[in-house]
């Protein structure tokens, strides 16, 4: 796996893609979706999501986080994601989403070159 | 995704006025928003009463791109909301005969009450009235972590210092949802704290010495956890409300997924997505300056530049992403309508989590204590109470004590005996609002105020002269934060008597608070603003 951006991935076929969401200050309400289906987490502590990389040269699977804030979570609360491929490449710090952000989604793309 | 029959008869018009307004949104020429007050939210997690348009999410994507700069010196990444962008400008440029309608929006708004986003800081229970204690033990705030997870207090004549074993788990693990559910609801039981007298005003923390010891105390509390973070919100999130609120997310990347299948496609999507973040990069190094001192400027600026880019490269140049017919049917005859579905879906899902948040609040919190407290004058004594607070509103609650003290060598020359006193103490709290003294735009505390009673029978003055068994007190105080982290407590005391003199009297104190947790996170902000600016 090779990171372009926070929300852009580079992958290969095959490769099984770990999702790590830590909750800071806040519970572990988030879910994580890749197109168009839900992934259920393998973990809660901290919350990990995996899928299989199933894609033809120049596709991309996109993915998407949902969090949500209570009123009661301190204003510093926030959702920090991790990303990591079974290729290798390392763990890559992904987006964050903070309380005070204006929306708390946040699209996430593994693509494979052409 | 099933429509019920419950649903009002007009429905399918309020959908048809909703997917239009949808629709429209990428032909309405951009404006400047009227105020921070009109800012739209988006997304599933965030209230909003109709859907995000693309208006909406290209606001919500310049906000948030700036507010992490500024924030965490993050540079600008608008992959984070190409696939929201990319599918409602592909949508609005498919222009059905919905879009050249003309459709009141207003009419769509009174199906749902509007909510606004919560951008307050949620007011720290301020510091234990002067005759009711509060049950809760203190949880970690600002500096608790930076200095050892130890929370400091000055009130007055005294420095309080408190923390809880969770606290210290959290110096190690940091203070997460992975550490909160495996030690929140057994270490987060227990608080400890220590009161010391201040003689060395400028530096407090120097009085934290076995000299100036004045009470340590330790909290158990009896009742289960009622916060968001506890094991059964948890559940309620996992069974009842995330699939609510992901619907959204599954409509737009499965939109996604089926769109950009085709290689041309997905190229295509990708370019855009390279000029966009090129030209909000821009913008950004133009308007450095302006991230600090006027951020709304350039989150004006970079949503105007993300929607004209939308419009001319995707809206305006449908064809450029050679999509078929299938795939331009399904975007307008399954996308859109899925996302009103999942709007409404995601408005449930909130609402329930909001009212269960407020049963939550409502539920009542037992806490029992103990305290070792070393009087100057009577000697040290220990005192068990027993402290009830429970939630009437989002905004009251009420606080209530009840508890005994006893010396463990009574001074018989002082008409001690080992019961020193019985006490109970009723108090009512509430919030008024934001402070309006409050100068710093990011200073979200609140006024506060509270009516308390209290009763004490303090047994080694019965049978003495001049001084009184039954001492009652009633008291009214209001705490208004005056400057950031600084706040200005009012009170007004009637008591019958005092533990030294039966005379009755009227007292007026006034003084200054310092939340020195909170003064912490608004000077990192700041300096954070000042470390961009450079």
């Amino acid at each position: 796996m090779q990171q372009i951006t926070r929300s852009i991935y580079l992958v290969d076929k095959g490769e099984v893609v770990t999702l790590e969401i830590q909750a800071i200050k806040v519970g572990n309400f988030a879910s994580f979706v890749v197109d168009g289906k839900s992934i259920d987490p393998i973990s809660s502590t901290p919350l990990t999501f995996q899928f299989t990389v199933a894609l033809s040269q120049g596709q991309a699977h996109h993915g998407m986080i949902t969090c949500f804030f209570p009123k009661t979570a301190p204003d510093d609360a926030e959702f920090d994601v991790f990303v990591s491929g079974s290729g290798g490449g390392g763990k890559f710090t992904g987006s964050d989403i903070l309380k005070s952000d204006a929306s708390w989604t946040r699209a996430i793309e593994f693509r494979r070159p052409h | 995704m099933s429509r019920t029959s419950s649903r009002p008869w007009n429905w399918v018009v309020v959908n048809r006025l909703v997917l239009a307004a949808l629709l429209t949104a990428v032909s309405v020429p951009s404006r400047a928003q009227d105020s921070p007050a009109n800012d739209p939210v988006c997304g599933a997690g965030q209230e909003h009463p109709n859907p995000s348009t693309l208006q909406d999410w290209a606001f919500c994507a310049a906000h948030d791109l700036v507010n992490h700069k500024i924030i965490k010196k993050e540079d600008p990444d608008i992959g984070q909301f190409l696939d929201q962008l990319t599918i409602l400008a592909i949508a609005g440029g498919l222009k059905p005969d919905l879009v050249e309608q003309k459709f009141d929006l207003v009419n769509a708004q009174q199906e749902t009450a509007r909510t606004d986003k919560q951008l307050g800081a949620s007011a720290r229970a301020q510091g234990s009235t002067t005759l009711a204690e509060k049950p809760g033990i203190q949880d970690l705030l600002g500096l608790a972590i930076e200095e050892g997870a130890i929370q400091k207090e000055v009130n007055g004549t005294t420095l309080t210092l408190s923390t809880s074993p969770y606290a210290l788990t959290a110096i190690r693990n940091g203070d997460t949802a992975s550490n909160y559910l495996k030690h929140g609801d057994d270490l987060g039981r227990v608080g400890i704290s220590a009161t010391f007298n201040i003689a060395n005003q400028e530096d407090v923390l120097s009085n934290a010495t076995r000299k100036q010891l004045a009470e340590w105390a330790v909290r158990i509390r009896l009742s289960g956890d009622h916060s968001p973070r506890s094991k059964g919100f948890q559940k309620f999130w996992d069974n009842e409300v995330k699939k609510k609120l992901e619907q959204e997310a599954i409509a737009i990347t499965a939109a996604a997924a089926s769109t950009f299948q085709d290689v041309a496609a997905e190229k295509r999507r990708e370019e855009v997505g390279d000029l966009l973040s090129a030209q909000i990069k821009t913008l950004f190094d133009q308007q450095k300056e302006q991230l600090t001192s006027n951020p709304r400027q350039v989150i004006l600026a970079v949503r105007d530049q993300i929607l004209s880019t939308c419009k001319t490269e995707i809206s305006d140049n449908i064809d450029s992403f050679h999509l078929d017919a299938v795939t331009k049917h399904r975007i307008m005859s399954v996308t859109m309508p899925a996302l009103l579905d999942a709007h409404v879906q995601a408005t449930q899902g909130l609402k329930e989590l909001n009212e269960r948040i407020q049963a939550l609040q409502a539920l009542g919190t037992a806490t029992f204590e103990y305290a070792n407290v070393r009087d100057t004058t009577s000697g040290t004594y220990s005192n068990l109470k027993f402290l009830y607070q429970k939630g009437s509103s989002d905004t009251m609650k009420i606080v209530f004590n009840a508890g005994a003290s006893f010396y463990s060598n009574p001074n018989h020359d002082l008409n001690q005996q080992t019961t020193r006193d019985f006490a109970t103490a009723l108090s009512w709290e509430g919030l008024a609002g934001r402070s309006p003294l409050a100068l710093d735009a990011n200073d979200q505390s609140q006024v506060t105020f509270s009516f308390s009673g209290r009763y004490q029978r303090l047994l080694e003055n019965r049978h003495v002269a001049g001084k009184k068994a039954d001492i009652a007190s009633a008291q009214g105080k209001l705490e208004l934060p005056i400057l950031t982290g600084a706040s200005l407590a009012l009170s007004i005391t009637y008591a019958n008597a005092d533990e030294l003199a039966s005379k009755d009297h009227v007292r007026f104190n006034f003084g200054i608070n310092y939340d020195t947790g909170k003064l912490y996170q608004l000077l990192q902000l700041n300096k954070k603003k000042a470390e961009l600016a450079q």
